[in-house]
């Protein structure tokens, strides 16, 4: 009786596990909310949570105007909560206002879906900034409303992932940093 | 940016938001940490490699979470000196 109990608490724990890795699988970006006392994670195949601190994970079935489910980058709103942006291979730029559980597009103005990395400028949160792939660096001054070119971008055109960093360039403005095949770069973001 | 090797790819990369001269890259050779802008860089929790993603938690920025690329979930409590496996 005793190895029949253990027996099968180990399968319900192999599944488990199985479950978790095909889910996890291909992970990109990780969102500590901690307003809902959540992780986020997203993955090559959507979005999932954890509400256990990243012991268990379920997938987030989203509502809204979703063009794909490749979550490439995320970042929470610094003043508003539940507000988030995520960008990715096939989803453009996308916005949430209930801490991820349904997004509209936030897209216009950029002119492709595969967007590599979202960030907002933590001292001006309605500025934000997107890579977009092939087409180099974009910025929206209006909470993700519209998009406007700003430049090619750090010398290594594989960007992986953009934050605003609030270290003053001495010029009046913050750090754009970039992450690449090909190292860290930055730049001031008074361009 | 002493330190970081600039052959390989950076999958993820997370600032300090009470101290932003603090940030952390998250890469196949594992985590390396600035606190200097990015001037030099130094490894920490060096046994996890095959590095995905790097979080904090904006109110309690010494609680961070890195993910491996399979998507195996660790915990610092210190600001990413000692890491723990949750799975």
């Amino acid at each position: 009786m005793k190895f029949l109990f253990r027996f099968v608490v180990w399968m319900c724990l192999f599944l488990a596990n199985t479950a978790v890795a095909q889910h996890t699988n291909h992970v990109h970006t990780l969102l500590v909310n901690p307003e809902q006392n959540t992780l986020l994670m997203g993955t090559h195949h959507g979005l999932l949570e954890s509400r256990d601190d990243g012991k268990t994970w379920r997938k987030r079935k989203l509502e809204g105007a979703l063009a794909g489910t490749d979550f490439m980058a995320m970042v929470a709103h610094p003043k508003k909560s539940g507000v988030i942006y995520a960008g990715g291979h096939d989803l453009g730029v996308v916005k949430s206002q209930n801490g991820g559980f349904s997004w509209e597009k936030a897209a216009n103005g950029l002119p492709t879906l595969d967007i590599h990395g979202v960030t907002i400028d933590p001292t001006n949160p309605s500025r934000l900034y997107a890579w977009a792939v092939g087409h180099g660096l974009f910025r929206s001054e209006n909470d993700a409303l519209l998009w406007s070119r700003v430049d090619d971008g750090p010398e290594n055109p594989h960007v992986t992932f953009l934050s605003s960093v609030n270290i003053s360039t001495g010029m009046g403005g913050i750090f754009l940093y970039a992450a690449t095949a090909a190292g860290l770069f930055r730049s001031p973001d008074c361009f | 940016m002493g330190g970081l090797p600039t052959s390989r790819t950076m999958n993820g990369f997370v600032v300090n938001p009470e101290n932003p001269k603090i940030m952390f890259v998250a890469m196949r050779d594992g985590l390396l940490k600035s606190t200097d802008a990015g001037a030099s860089w130094k490894r920490v929790g060096t046994e996890i490699k095959n590095l995905a993603a790097v979080a904090i938690n904006p109110k309690r920025p010494n609680e961070m979470y890195i993910s491996s690329i399979d998507g195996k979930i660790y915990i610092s409590a210190d600001a990413g000196m000692k890491w723990k496996n949750q799975q």
